[in-house]
């Protein structure tokens, strides 16, 4: 079964919701069906599946599935969340398109269809933005939202077009591969909203609910890396050209995003600022393995996405979940949390775990990779303790739950389940009195799920690690090259590089795509846009 | 050069002069949707017609909604059009246009009458998407994403047909986006004018929010 069902669901239901917007019911409950729905056809989706729509191939890969399978759980844990504890309108509609997007955008076998899908997914991102109650700050910025991914996209778009031209031959032009490769990372940057580029994202945090913050940062950026880094693999990295200065200039504001971006989710009191920092900390992970160009980096990123998506969303969760329970989003005001919410506690544990990690655990070990491949050892050490930092801020939110108990966390709600319900019954007449009573420990219950799965995909379950080495389809040129120009100059040999470490092996033959690691000899891709067996 | 694509892109040119240009908002709007109607018709061969009809549906609902979001502005709608005039402009878009030709498709299957519009588009797009007004940066993005994709065209050829769609269908979003945009200025300020920083100089969107705390604070002496 290819990915045209998947397709079909999530933009289908995602215009649904777009069309019953102000019936915040009944868009919650378009959002939970078709998300449902979606998982359901995800798990008949075979890798491999190929199906030729509009003259470009859409390959569904099992990274491909394993992604859109986090984002849909994600989707759904952040649908009822929303339901339970408040959400902006147009999240479910946005979650719905995202996900619309993001199955083409993984799936296309053009990188500049890719692209544009991913553009898509952000685009309608900024309708969350744009969700009531208006500020009088909101119009400025959703129009530096709009800014940025109009920008992003415009510079993703001309490097993907410079990339895929039909003669192909990047490598004969070294000063144009440095440039088409700090385009690509200039429009992860803009879209990751990474330092200096972050200024847009910091208002949202103020705007945008703590909920829906990962769905208009994080979701669309992560799908638009994902298709930057598999345009680098496929058509920067194979050159061999050394491009050391720009590779130079991308790690340096790499490490100064994860860097300070980290300092700056620490420095905030506001939770909503502490999540938007702690993604804009995350962009510096994908600018490395960017700068990296290296074949000892891609599946590791990957796998790292994976894992910083779900645990992104969790925490986002955690933070509305909070919210709704003691209706504050400052430190200083939730003193005393902890003792409260024993399930947002443990919840917050989880997360912690599955961000920083330890040796050993699937997503530590693909960060330490990533920056590996990108820096040199003196740097390696610095970066590698960097990305401990993420402990610093969850050292403060924990230290305020255990605190002093404040004013907002005493007169909050409790976390446990309400039962009997006064008043009510095991009716079904009764069921939206038992639902208000109870909204709290519905929220507590589905971020513990949620920091769960992150615990989990962190943990390299779900076939994270398998599925990061197969990676998306390989792009194909869209336009047929033109016979009477020829490339003159045949492309240098691909750089010798130390293979991905494979512990277990690729999926099998019909139902993969080209292995990352693998590069066609003669420098060009396959124009055919068909899949091959990996080895 | 093919004079029917020089005519196209003609059109195209005039359109996006007028809608970064016009201080009214529905003219700008009709001139943004020639821009986008014309747009993809900058191709040798030219599209198949169901891609075609996408965008060309795309482009008219993108005016439609902006349209409706436009019947409430105040003052019929007067927006932060070029205060340098329409000549200024289409002398921009000429140059931009001149120094694009002259790139002459920098890809083996590219054209040069593509990346001549594209690189004009380019130039109008970007002055509308810095000013601080919703329609100016709704038509500022549309303008953009179009002219980067016939600049697309001019580097590595036609596109194909799903490429079409993709892009219709960010047409459609982006439209969505910038009509509700020029909606909540309208609603919250009473002008399309953006919200940036409020007349005391404080920024609205750090209302409400704990100021960084000083993580070191050096003691002075007496």
């Amino acid at each position: 079964m290819s990915l045209l069902p998947v397709l079909a669901i999530t933009v289908g239901g995602g215009a649904i919701a777009l069309l019953v917007r102000r019936e915040e019911r009944a868009a919650t409950a378009v959002a939970v069906v078709a998300l449902l729905a979606t998982l359901a056809a995800l798990a008949i989706v075979r890798p491999g599946d190929a199906a030729p729509i509009g003259g470009v191939t859409v390959v569904a890969t099992d990274y491909g599935r394993v992604f859109l399978a986090l984002g849909t759980l994600a989707g759904l844990g952040v649908t009822i969340i929303g339901a339970a504890a408040g959400m902006p309108r147009d999240l479910p509609a946005a979650t719905l398109l995202g996900l619309g997007a993001a199955t083409l955008a993984l799936a296309s076998s053009d990188p500049i269809v890719a692209v544009l899908a991913a553009a898509g997914g952000s685009f309608v991102a900024v309708l969350v933005t744009l969700a009531p109650p208006r500020s009088a700050g909101t119009t400025g910025t959703a129009a530096h939202h709009l800014r940025a991914v109009a920008i992003a996209t415009a510079i993703a778009l001309l490097a993907a077009a410079w990339l895929s031209r039909p003669t192909g031959v990047v490598a004969a032009e070294p000063e144009a591969a440095g440039l088409a490769l700090l385009a690509l990372a200039t429009a992860v940057a803009l879209r990751w909203a990474a330092i200096p580029f972050h200024r847009w994202a910091a208002r949202v945090a103020v705007v945008v609910p703590e909920l829906a913050v990962p769905a208009v940062i994080l979701w669309g950026a992560s799908v638009l890396a994902l298709v930057i880094l598999g345009l680098a693999e496929t058509s920067l990295a194979v050159t061999g050209a050394p491009l050391a200065a720009e590779r130079a200039v991308i790690v340096t504001v790499g490490v100064g995003a994860l860097l300070l971006g980290v300092a700056a989710a620490y420095l905030h009191d506001d939770l909503g600022h502490i999540l938007t920092y702690a993604i804009v900390a995350d962009a510096g992970i994908v600018l490395l393995a960017l700068g990296a160009l290296d074949a000892n980096a891609w599946a590791p990123v990957r796998l790292w996405l994976l894992g910083t998506v779900v645990t992104r969303t969790a925490f986002g969760a955690w933070a509305a979940a909070i919210r709704a329970a003691f209706g504050a989003r400052r430190l200083r005001d939730l003193g005393g949390w902890a003792r409260r919410a024993p399930l947002l506690a443990g919840a917050l544990l989880a997360i912690a775990v599955a961000t920083v990690g330890w040796p050993g655990l699937a997503v530590f070990d693909a960060r330490g990779d990533v920056v590996a491949a990108a820096t040199e050892t003196p740097l390696t050490a610095i970066v590698l303790i960097g990305t401990l930092g993420h402990i610093g801020y969850f050292a403060r939110i924990a230290g305020a739950g255990i605190g002093r108990r404040s004013a907002a966390v005493a007169g909050g709600l409790d976390a446990w389940p309400r039962w009997p319900v006064r008043g009510a019954s095991i009716r079904p007449a009764d069921a939206s009195r038992i639902w208000r009573a109870n909204r709290g420990p519905v929220a507590s219950f589905v971020v513990v799920l949620l920091a769960g799965l992150a615990v989990l995909v962190a943990a390299g379950g779900l076939g994270g690690p398998r599925a990061a080495i197969g990676g998306l389809p390989r792009p194909t040129p869209s336009a047929t090259p033109s016979p009477s120009i020829a490339p003159t100059v045949s492309p240098s040999p691909p750089r010798t590089r130390t293979p991905i470490p494979t512990s277990s092996p690729s999926p099998t033959a019909s139902g993969s795509v080209e292995p990352s690691g693998s590069v066609d000899p003669s420098g060009s891709v396959d124009p055919s846009g068909s899949v091959s067996p990996s080895p | 050069m093919s004079p029917a694509l020089a005519v196209i892109g003609v059109a195209v040119l005039a359109g996006a002069v007028v809608a970064v240009a016009a201080h009214e908002g529905r003219p700008a709007i009709l001139g943004l949707i020639l821009a986008l109607i014309a747009a993809p018709l900058v191709a040798a061969p030219l599209p198949p017609v169901l891609p075609l009809t996408a965008r060309l549906v795309a482009a008219i609902l993108v005016g439609y909604v902006l349209w409706i979001a436009m019947r409430s502005a105040p003052a019929h709608g007067r927006t932060r059009g070029s205060r340098l005039g329409w000549p200024v402009e289409a002398l921009v878009a000429g140059a931009a246009a001149t120094v694009g030709f002259g790139l002459g498709g920098a890809g083996a299957g590219g054209n040069p009458e593509a990346m001549s519009v594209g690189l004009a588009l380019t130039a109008l797009a970007i002055p509308p998407l810095v000013r601080g007004d919703a329609l100016q940066v709704g038509i500022g993005t549309a303008l953009l994403v179009t002219a980067v994709e016939v600049l697309r065209v001019g580097l590595a050829g036609p596109a194909s047909p799903l490429e079409h769609l993709a892009a219709s269908a960010v047409l459609a979003a982006i439209g969505a986006a910038v009509a509700l945009l020029v909606d909540a200025s309208i609603a919250t300020g009473g002008s399309l004018e953006v919200a940036d920083r409020r007349p005391g100089g404080a920024r609205p969107a750090d209302e409400g929010v704990e100021p960084v705390r000083p993580w070191y604070r050096p003691r002075l002496r007496r």
